[in-house]
């Protein structure tokens, strides 16, 4: 493959991983919504799925 | 040429769609029970700064696992992960700031405080994809 056509492809793709990892916090936000959650509940659920995955990221740079 | 052309068209898509953060979802659904006793003005930009406020937080956990899956597959060095993550904790700090200011009653200014914050989460995001092509 042409080298610019990779890394036209590999830039689109690295963005579509951040959208492809917000998957499953949104999968989370539809549970919690469908058990009935109120905003505040989901927004805590959400944020603590933000620091876990700050602890995760963290550690791998250490 | 041809290719150049495809793999150009697919890219300007997919980055469309990364670049505009993630879906619009209905406020309606997740709209804030403090919301619902305002009055109509206040209740749209209660209901807004929410959104935007869940909006910020799904980004940065996708930001942050993004960074742990280039890092750990080494597609990144620990030093490139850490740049990330800096930018990534300041974001969250601020949007945790603008969370309070929400929690106060004050949704105007949590609405703006968190629009510059996701504007800033937009813009790491695109770095990101730019990483993507150097490393490449």
């Amino acid at each position: 493959m042409n080298p610019q056509v990779f890394m036209l492809l590999n830039a689109a793709l690295t963005a579509a991983q951040v959208v492809g990892n917000a998957q499953p916090v949104l999968a989370k936000i539809a549970e919690l919504e469908a058990k009935g959650a109120t905003f505040e509940q989901v927004l805590e659920a959400v944020r603590g799925m933000v620091l876990a995955s700050e602890d995760a990221a963290k550690k791998a740079t250490e | 040429m041809r290719i150049s052309y495809v793999a150009a068209v697919l890219m300007a898509g997919v980055f469309g769609i990364a670049c505009g953060l993630l879906p619009t979802r209905d406020p309606a659904i997740i709209e804030p029970a403090v919301c619902t006793t305002l009055p109509t003005v206040t209740r749209l930009s209660c209901a807004k700064a929410g959104e935007a406020l869940q909006k910020g937080y799904i980004l940065l956990a996708a930001i942050n696992t993004t960074i742990l899956d280039n890092v750990k597959s080494e597609v990144w060095t620990r030093e490139q992960g850490r740049e990330y993550l800096v930018k990534s904790l300041d974001a969250r700090e601020k949007l945790d700031r603008a969370y309070v200011v929400f929690q106060k009653g004050d949704y105007s200014k949590a609405m703006e405080q968190t629009n510059i914050v996701n504007f800033v989460i937009a813009a790491l995001q695109k770095e990101i994809a730019a990483q993507a092509r150097k490393t490449s």
